[in-house]
């Protein structure tokens, strides 16, 4: 069985964990989830028919984010929106996070986090399971691209376009 | 989630010189910016209804919430890492192993002998029997001349070695260490560095795998994991030659484990090179052992040794 259950576990585990990774956003508590749908699977090994994987793993866990997002009794924790959301253009800055075409989607969340967010690079780090190197190195590289930036002319066809 | 930065480099302290105002302006507007985890359980669909509603208006509003999204949709964000995937893969397998244990023992005393005494009997009635029998293929008959014999020498084509898999990543605990900031000490910099090779070999991205591996190996030469991942890299590429020096470093340097890995591996890159002696040498050893790779390993052997056999001799 074990052989068995180790073959399922590499088959899929790389799927459920991204999945958990969705639902909880936290890479601690994935890993929890992850671990117990694979363990659920193991006790429940003569009963699944591995036609149902990895739909059965995923269930596990969504039914399992589910109940720890009804036991956290988050307060509020957001509030309204910002009234003009399109004034972010008018920020060299905030037009640069939100449309320069060089940014990966790493970068980019890397600085949202950190200037938007006010985050510390070792809480990005845990976040994004980078190392506090790898941040660093990201967070320089986009530094780098803005001030190349802020040394040309701005784009205002650019700017008014986007604030539609 | 801390609104303090009390880790700002040069770069940043830079920024702020040159875009304080609307860098304070920005933070201020978004300071109730729902919390990431939050977003992400909108879009997967598991946050409670009265929540959802309130994030989901956020979201529909602001522009960072939407692209921070956007982006968090990225594989590489989202995919475990080296680390993690060896964590996880520790805690569900020994998680699994003691009720393999405990089932086990409800059955008594005679069941725990008995299930253990009979593999252990399979187990030694095949190693008689597969010794007798490698006794009597040994043994040179005077009155039979092998037709092979007038045959040319044939290429390496032992086909259970040839459909080989790479060897799944398994480090030790002091090579996976967790450590934050830039390495402290050797340790931490052979972790650092195998562990962005491994992604690369994670990933069968082998030619990237190599050239780490290969600065791994030069800085830290009497790591088995960089000797080791190296050689099988090698293998990959068709590089047969070049993954005999690595494997064999690996076979010397490392505990029992990685000793047969390497050994197994070694007597694969002896075949392709065409050097049949050398790999029937190292498969032999392994066939000796108790290893993973011992039914595999003699039933090579026997393979090749009969190739050998076919081979005119002066």
């Amino acid at each position: 069985m074990m052989s068995g259950f180790e073959e399922i576990y590499d088959q899929h585990f790389r799927a459920v964990f991204r999945f958990a990774l969705r639902c909880v956003g936290k890479r601690e508590l994935a890993e929890d989830l992850t671990s117990e749908a694979f363990l659920a699977l193991y006790q429940n090994w003569s009963k699944i028919d591995p036609g149902q994987l990895p739909g059965w793993l995923i269930t596990v866990v969504k039914n399992r984010a589910v109940d720890h997002w009804r036991k956290s009794a988050r307060e509020e924790l957001y509030a309204e929106p910002p009234a003009e959301a399109a004034t972010e253009f008018d920020s060299q800055l905030g037009g640069f996070l939100l449309e320069n075409k060089s940014l990966k989607p790493a970068h980019r969340v890397c600085l949202i986090l950190r200037y938007v967010h006010g985050m510390s690079r070792e809480e990005i780090a845990q976040e994004l399971g980078m190392t506090d190197n790898q941040v660093k190195g990201t967070l320089q590289y986009a530094l780098e691209l803005l001030r190349q930036q802020s040394s040309r002319p701005p784009r205002k066809a650019s700017n008014e376009q986007s604030n539609g | 989630m801390s609104k303090a930065m009390d880790d700002l480099g040069p770069e940043e302290k830079a920024l702020l010189r040159e875009h304080g105002a609307s860098l304070e302006a920005l933070r201020a507007r978004h300071a109730d910016c729902p919390r990431l985890d939050m977003m992400l359980a909108l879009q997967a669909g598991v946050l409670p209804e009265e929540s959802a509603q309130k994030v989901s208006a956020h979201v529909a509003k602001c522009s960072f919430c939407q692209i921070l999204l956007k982006d968090m949709a990225d594989e590489s964000l989202l995919g475990a890492t080296l680390e993690e995937e060896n964590r996880l893969r520790g805690r569900v397998l020994a998680a699994t192993k003691p009720q393999t244990k405990t089932a086990k023992a409800t059955g008594g005393l005679f069941s725990i002998w008995f299930w253990r005494a009979v593999p252990l009997g399979a187990l030694a009635a095949a190693a008689i029997a597969l010794f007798v029998w490698v006794r009597l293929h040994q043994s040179p008959s005077p009155t039979v001349t092998p037709v092979a014999v007038v045959k040319p020498m044939p290429k390496p084509d032992v086909s259970m070695l040839l459909q080989w898999e790479k060897l799944p990543i398994k480090l030790q605990a002091q090579s996976i260490l967790v450590f934050r900031g830039s390495p402290r000490n050797a340790q931490e910099k052979y972790a650092s560095e195998l562990t962005v090779a491994m992604t690369y070999y994670r990933d069968d991205k082998f030619t990237e795998a190599r050239e780490r591996l290969q600065g791994v190996v030069r800085d830290f030469p009497k790591g088995v994991e960089g000797q080791l991942y190296l050689g099988i890299s090698e293998l990959k590429l068709e590089q047969n030659s070049d993954a005999i020096a690595p494997l064999q470093a690996a076979q010397k340097l490392g505990p029992e484990q990685y000793r047969d890995d390497a050994t197994w591996y070694l007597a694969l890159a002896y075949l392709r090179t065409g050097d049949l002696q050398s790999g029937r040498t190292e498969l032999q050893k392994l066939c000796r052992g108790k290893s993973t790779y011992s039914d595999r390993a003699c039933a090579a052997e026997r393979e090749v040794a009969s190739q050998l056999e076919a081979v005119p001799r002066n």
